[in-house]
């Protein structure tokens, strides 16, 4: 008996070593989601899945209808689109655009043809708290993985406040934490990626978005959209203006 | 039969185990490891081959007495380098001459283009190389600049010029060999606006060397071909050192390494140059 329940102790943790340590060189986890990805549809509005209203706090309400308001007549300027400066998390994540995700060795690396933005998702690092984070507030935030059985949980903050969380101006503050879910669906043919954001100062409880991609491993990413420059055609993604 | 069972038991653990890594990132245990973080200062010219030859346009004064001028420079390119044909002589001439007289030509990297292939290895600052079974990729913090490598691939058929051009590349041994081709022509290639024309072609051989004391370093040496601006193909040296890991932090955040962002757009570093225009979008088509 006690032979027994050594070799299951030796092959549960032999299997396990091992496993931690392929994935440890590897950097992969336990999940796959490289590949090149590319949507079938565009929105300039981000909105809860499953439907309802956004949560807004009044302050966040009265942020967004001066957002609105000023993206309309252009007294708020779109540097996004202007100027190719990061679109910031989630916006980034309804790019009409193709990405691609490169694993390796202790990161997950998100590249995006639109404004030439990248992520590099350290792994399996402990999320520092905000207050660390003060001296780093970018517009893509900074960004920690780990692997949750196949599905790899991103959890970004340490935000400027030069974003917004989508096209139509909804705003955030420096307190922003989105969370993502990431993972392939459809036997591996599609990428689901599903965001919750939390930020106190605007929305009065957490909202989650949906966003779905398909593989295609035929494009090659330009790695030098230029704002001013011709881009690819996009004509594709149904919901982006002919 | 109760050990083979439970060894059996062992065997489909550890290959359940397994099964969840992906086989881009287990196949490629002959490849030589060129991830990490690579750094070096700003580029006072690309170094000449070590073994002698034709190398690249380096300035009239030495490297010391550049890095003895510290951010106040003044890059004034030999333009009698015999590689360079007359029109790209006049050019590099006319950039030093402008330069002395403290008109320095923005580099492109200063004006938030994108810097062409081989002034990329002139980028200051942190670099990341993320490298799979498929592919090299090169980040760099400064204006989030990428340049991917496709690895065993054929080149696109009739790449469009662009400012990167279409990358493939293969190890030979503890080299990784990329060839670059279909290239724009609004690119230097050296921190001295030595031009080059879309006939451009380079060939860049990227490995891990020993420095001082052992430290671990990143060689890059590259070879341009460019019938339309150069009299004959030239080799130049680039060599980061790395950080990171064992040789210390860069960044708190995480605990380790990690590229900070750094967006050009607002806060370009031509250092005495206001009000240099940017790339803008004059056409917005959608939100």
């Amino acid at each position: 008996m006690k032979l027994s329940a050594a070799l299951i102790f030796f092959a549960a943790t032999w299997g396990a070593s091992l496993a931690v340590s392929a994935a440890s060189a590897a950097g992969a986890g336990s999940g796959d989601v490289s590949g090149i990805w590319w949507t079938n549809n565009y929105s300039s509005e981000i909105r809860p899945m499953g439907g309802g209203a956004l949560p807004f706090t009044p302050a966040g309400s009265d942020a967004y209808r001066k957002n609105a308001a000023g993206l309309k007549d252009g007294t708020v300027e779109d540097a996004a689109r202007k100027f190719c400066v990061p679109d910031g998390i989630p916006r980034i994540l309804a790019t009409p655009y193709p990405f691609q995700i490169f694993q390796s060795p202790g990161f997950v690396t998100i590249v995006y043809e639109q404004n030439h933005v990248f992520r590099t998702i350290p792994l399996d690092r402990p999320v520092p708290k905000d207050e660390e984070l003060v001296a780093y507030p970018y517009y893509s935030g900074n960004s920690f993985g780990h692997w949750e059985g196949d599905t790899l949980v991103v959890v970004t903050k340490g935000f400027n406040e030069k974003t917004f969380i989508d096209a139509s101006g909804l705003p955030h503050s420096d307190q922003l934490h989105v969370t993502e879910r990431i993972r392939t669906t459809n036997g591996g043919k599609t990428l689901e990626d599903i965001a919750t954001v939390e930020d106190p100062v605007m929305f009065a409880k957490p909202w989650s978005a949906r966003f779905v991609y398909d593989l295609h491993p035929e494009v090659r990413i330009d790695t030098a959209y230029i704002c001013g420059e011709k881009h690819r055609d996009i004509s594709r993604v149904r919901g982006v203006p002919k | 039969m109760k050990y083979r069972g439970l060894l059996a038991s062992a065997a489909i653990l550890a290959a359940a185990g397994l099964a969840g890594v992906p086989q881009s990132a287990l196949s490629q245990d002959a490849a030589p490891d060129l991830n990490g973080f690579w750094t070096h200062g700003f580029s006072l010219g690309f170094d000449p081959p070590p073994e002698g030859g034709v190398g690249p346009v380096h300035d009239f004064k030495t490297k010391a007495q550049m890095r003895a001028m510290g951010q106040f420079v003044v890059h004034e390119g030999d333009y009698n380098n015999p590689i360079l044909q007359p029109w790209a002589a006049d050019v590099v001439k006319k950039a030093g001459e402008a330069a002395k007289a403290g008109h320095r030509i923005p580099t492109r990297q200063e004006t938030c283009f994108p810097s062409g292939v081989p002034n990329y290895w002139t980028h200051p600052l942190l670099m990341q190389v993320v490298q799979t079974k498929d592919y090299v990729v090169f980040l760099h913090a400064r204006d989030h600049q990428i340049r991917i490598v496709h690895l065993n691939k054929p080149h696109a058929a009739n790449p469009e010029p662009s400012w990167y051009g279409d990358s493939v590349g293969h190890f030979e041994g503890d080299t990784l060999v990329v060839d670059t081709i279909g290239l724009n022509d609004k690119t230097p290639v050296d921190v001295f606006n030595t031009p080059h024309t879309a006939k451009e072609h380079v060939v860049e051989r990227i490995r891990v060397v020993r420095g001082q004391g052992g430290a671990k370093n990143l060689e890059v040496r590259f070879t341009v071909d460019d019938p339309g601006a150069f009299t004959m193909p030239w080799t130049g040296v680039e060599t980061y050192r790395g950080v990171g890991g064992a040789s210390g932090a860069v960044d708190p955040v995480g605990g380790g390494d990690v590229l900070q962002e750094e967006v050009c757009a607002e806060n370009n570093r031509a250092i005495g140059i206001p009000d240099i225009p940017i790339p803008t979008e004059t056409s917005i088509r959608f939100r």
